[in-house]
């Protein structure tokens, strides 16, 4: 008998699957929009192709922890040849082990003085 | 929806990328050609709206980037399926990401050394045998790059469909060593020896390295094998 994932089963988690977790942690969202939300997330500097993107859906689909969904959160705004995804239980508690394990590392770069005060402030004002 | 009124060559750029969509796997393509072609028709767009039409070269440049490693990369997770070694268990391997871009990062370095290499071999070869022009000169120097470097990354790549091992290689250098001869004698602009021995040393070096390089995967290859056995 197989053990059931657990979060940890799949940590780290690369940055391209960490942000597209973290776009769908607010809503369903369909491709493009995944795009855009992880390019604002990062303020540009992480710009997924639909390569990479469709790419690691198709992994992050077959680790559930994200799916297809069947309801259409605005079908009169929307193309309706797009499909839309959403995170899954798993997705979620494996972006929280991920996010907790990303600041547990940020503490440690921090202890050791690697972080500057300009760095810190701006991380926490989200810039 | 594609409106009546875009530009032309957005459309064009359109079938361009439904073309490059081809080198994906047909598996792949069917599960998410649709979509990704909808994904680059959108962005195309609101880039040209946004930045203007200049913007879309540089759209354009990590397009062609993000295709180049992906589609790689996921004709690579095929072949494994294949093999019948199991797939990645991971969501995203980061180390499968890296070593792919590590693998296309170092085309790229060894491209850059062997223009290198060539710009040397070149002037060496022109003192020697005099002005070649340069419309004969680039297909000359691509169709050596082909042929000395081509083989180095196809042997190892052979020797994991274990189509080949690295005895087999060794027991076959003669041939390898004549055939190197006779692409020398094609490739090079004078026919004297020197100028064949300039493109088939290389030729013959970089085979005895691939040889070395088969040797050293080949007890992994088996390795594995026996595990998955």
């Amino acid at each position: 008998m197989t053990r059931a994932r657990t979060p940890q089963d799949l940590l780290p988690l690369t940055p391209a699957v960490f942000h597209i977790l973290l776009a769908l942690s607010e809503g369903e969202r369909h491709g493009y929009a995944i795009m855009q939300e992880v390019a604002g997330d990062t303020g540009g500097s992480l710009q997924l192709g639909p390569g990479t993107l469709y790419g690691c859906l198709k992994r992050m689909r077959s680790a559930r922890l994200v799916e297809e969904s069947d309801e259409r959160p605005d079908p009169d705004l929307d193309d309706e040849r797009r499909r839309y995804y959403r995170i899954t239980d798993l997705g979620a508690r494996t972006l929280r082990a991920e996010a907790e394990r990303l600041a547990n590392a940020v503490s440690a770069a921090r202890a050791k003085r690697l972080l500057s005060r300009k760095s810190i402030a701006a991380a926490g004002t989200g810039r | 929806m594609r409106s009546p009124t875009e530009p032309r060559w957005l459309r064009w750029l359109s079938c361009i990328y439904g073309l490059m969509l081809r080198a994906y796997p047909s598996v792949f393509r069917e599960e998410y050609g649709r979509e990704m072609a909808l994904v680059f028709d959108s962005h195309a767009r609101d880039v040209m709206q946004k930045s203007g039409s200049l913007a879309l070269v540089p759209f354009m440049l990590r397009i062609v980037w993000d295709w180049l490693t992906t589609a790689l990369h996921e004709r690579d997770q095929i072949e494994t399926i294949r093999n019948g070694n199991p797939p990645r268990r991971t969501p995203d391997s980061a180390i499968q990401e890296e070593t792919m871009q590590a693998r296309i990062r170092r085309i790229y370095v060894l491209t850059v050394v062997a223009v290198a290499l060539f710009v040397v071999l070149r002037s060496t070869v022109l003192a020697r045998s005099g002005s070649i022009p340069l419309p004969m000169l680039i297909p000359i120097v691509l169709l050596a790059l082909a042929a000395i470097f081509g083989p180095l990354g196809v042997r190892p790549r052979l020797a994991k469909m274990r189509l080949v091992t690295a005895g087999f290689l060794w027991r076959n250098i003669k041939y390898a060593f004549l055939i190197s001869l006779i692409i020398a004698a094609v490739l090079t602009p004078k026919g004297d020896l020197w100028n064949q021995a300039v493109f088939a040393a290389p030729m013959v070096g970089l085979y005895l390295v691939s040889i070395l390089i088969v040797w050293i995967v080949q007890p992994k290859l088996q390795a594995t094998n026996e595990a998955d056995r």
